[in-house]
């Protein structure tokens, strides 16, 4: 026969019907002769009433007609998103071609002048290192990560790279 | 008319279909929430802010999981919210429920046990507070209680098997001698 120890695991899913047929067997039986595991199974079952009675009471005269008037109440309240998007709608309510134009080249006019300075130049390479030796090196790294490294090679008067 | 149906109908936008599809769960919801807010205007706000957030959010119920799930997954969640909001304004805390004095057979005895067992729930985890009331009070199984939860089975048990040491250790002497 099981011990009070494997018991404890399997009382809680003896009361709640979540053991196999063998395994409700196999609790019953020890319950039988276990006088404390038979108490904690009773103590199981009793709070489950007790808990059960206690909720009953407060929903037993509970105002569920209410519920309806409330629901009703806040779906006739629009939520953030509808008002954005009605607030939105609402621009277009009174659509006149002529001012709708107007508005799209102020606001084609607009974007052209401030974009170039907004927009951010693009960052110059920066020299990283130079060495200055027999064949000058020159070491570049942009923004992107890439690094480009330089050889100068004088022949014949005129500069070469490699 | 099937569930299905007045789910689907809800869907299509028609808003007579949703009181029709939802009054099966009005009370279960309500007991919910009354177990884990454990006062009747609150549990009244609540459900009926569970119904608003079903009907606005229905069209994005697939019908893979059963929607009794899916609704007490929204009224878990809104609970819980509550509670973080009253932790963090405890002034608006309401008064306990006074005592029903029309109702012949509350006892002192029943309204003094009721009265441990709201504060022993209170002093429970609100997760652990909402797997116990969904076990006990709404019957589910661990696998839909995982399902609402959205934890594990294991999570489910160990937080169950918790919660209710909580309460028996605090309810023994209510819970002896008894059946």
């Amino acid at each position: 026969m099981p011990g009070c120890n494997h018991m404890a695991s399997l009382l809680d899913k003896y009361v709640d019907g979540e053991l196999r047929p063998e395994e409700r067997v196999s609790v019953e039986e020890h319950v039988k002769g276990c006088h404390r595991c038979h108490r904690e199974l009773q103590e199981l079952t009793t709070l489950r009433s007790r808990l059960q009675e206690a909720v009953e009471e407060g929903v037993a005269d509970a105002p569920l007609a209410r519920i309806w008037e409330g629901v009703a109440d806040r779906l006739e309240t629009p939520t953030i998103m509808e008002q954005m998007w009605w607030e939105f709608k609402g621009l277009f309510s009174s659509f006149r071609p002529r001012t709708a134009l107007a508005w799209g080249t102020a606001i084609v006019i607009a974007f052209l002048v401030i974009f170039p300075f907004v927009t951010s130049p693009p960052t110059p390479r920066v020299v990283v290192e130079s060495v200055e030796s027999e064949h000058p090196v020159m070491i570049f790294q942009g923004d992107d990560e890439m690094m480009i490294v330089w050889f100068f090679v004088e022949e014949e008067g005129k500069e070469a790279m490699r | 008319m099937e569930e299905r149906d007045l789910i689907e109908r809800v869907q299509r936008g028609e808003k007579d279909a949703f009181q029709d599809l939802m009054t099966p769960y009005q009370r279960k919801i309500y007991s919910l929430l009354y177990g884990m807010v454990w006062d009747r205007e609150d549990a009244l706000e609540l459900t009926q802010e569970v119904f608003t957030k079903a009907y606005r959010s229905i069209r994005g119920f697939r019908m893979a999981s059963s929607f009794y799930t899916w609704l007490y997954r929204i009224a878990v969640n809104l609970a819980l919210d509550f509670r973080r909001q009253r932790m963090t304004n405890p002034e608006i805390h309401r008064a306990v429920d006074p005592p029903n004095k029309e109702r012949p057979d509350s006892t002192l005895l029943r309204k003094e046990l009721n009265e441990h067992i709201r504060m022993t729930i209170a002093q429970l985890p609100p997760q652990h507070r909402a797997i116990l009331l969904l076990r006990e009070v709404e019957g589910l199984s661990y696998k839909e209680i995982a399902q609402v939860m959205g934890c594990q089975l294991g999570t489910v048990m160990s937080r169950l098997h918790y919660a209710r040491d909580g309460m028996r250790r605090t309810l023994t002497p209510y819970l002896k001698g008894e059946d």
